[in-house]
């Protein structure tokens, strides 16, 4: 069988697959959207650039497919409000060792943006500066949603006590990002 | 207040968990779905109905 270059989408498949799981809280939902984005990956390849980043270019598509979505459906899709009744608030640990399925609840609680520019980068490695691209946003609000996704887990599992506004703190309140919608 | 981590060369410990939790999913088996999907595609056979949005423009 010839070489297909577009065969390397099927490489980066379970990485979509555990992005989308993580955006959507749902893996048959995640999987739907990883076959719609693979399919428009596929028909679209000749608009990747080779030798730029392919799991980049593939993620990008994922997230705008899973954004299309959302919008179809919100009232199906719509995040959980980390302040809102339903977000669930759990014991983080068990006999003193963190669960991984505690984190995982914790972390479902963040806020889209925040869990996205948190996974992005300190999940799966991606710079800010690509994550930034990927998310159509300037570096220093992908900076700003990862400082603060970190904040908030932490807080939440207990690693750090929750911060207290103050009038003269120098640390930016979390509705300063001038990019939040 | 300062996240533990977050400003030194260790990683971060959130972010670590992160990771952790990615890998998890990451290295769950792919479903059949997906197989069959690289058939199709192979052969030709785009289920046109998935591929009217051009979400492709990165």
């Amino acid at each position: 069988m010839l070489y297909e270059p577009r065969q390397e989408i099927m490489d980066h498949l379970p990485a979509m697959r555990a992005f989308a799981v993580s955006l959507t809280r749902d893996p048959t939902l995640a999987e739907d959207i990883v076959q719609d984005a693979a399919i428009k990956a596929w028909m679209n390849f000749d608009k990747f650039e080779p030798g730029t980043n392919l799991r980049a270019w593939l993620l990008t598509i994922l997230r705008n497919t899973f954004y299309s979505e959302k919008r179809k459906s919100r009232h199906e899709t719509d995040e959980v409000d980390p302040d809102g009744p339903q977000a669930p608030m759990v014991p983080p640990y068990h006999d003193g060792v963190l669960q991984m399925r505690d984190f995982r609840r914790v972390f479902s609680t963040l806020g889209l943006e925040n869990r996205e520019a948190l996974l992005l980068v300190g999940g799966m490695g991606f710079s800010y500066e690509e994550t930034a691209e990927m998310c159509g946003v300037p570096v220093g609000t992908v900076k700003s949603r990862v400082l603060r996704a970190r904040r908030q887990l932490a807080e939440q599992l207990g690693w750090i006590e929750k911060d207290v506004p103050s009038k003269n703190a120098g640390a930016k309140p979390s509705g300063s990002d001038p990019d939040k919608d | 207040m300062s996240v533990p981590g977050s400003s030194g060369q260790r990683p971060d410990p959130i972010d670590e968990t992160v990771r952790q939790a990615y890998e998890e999913i990451l290295n769950e088996a792919l479903p059949e779905r997906f197989v069959t999907l690289l058939k199709k595609l192979r052969q030709g056979e785009i289920p046109q109905e998935d591929a009217t949005t051009d979400d492709s423009n990165a």
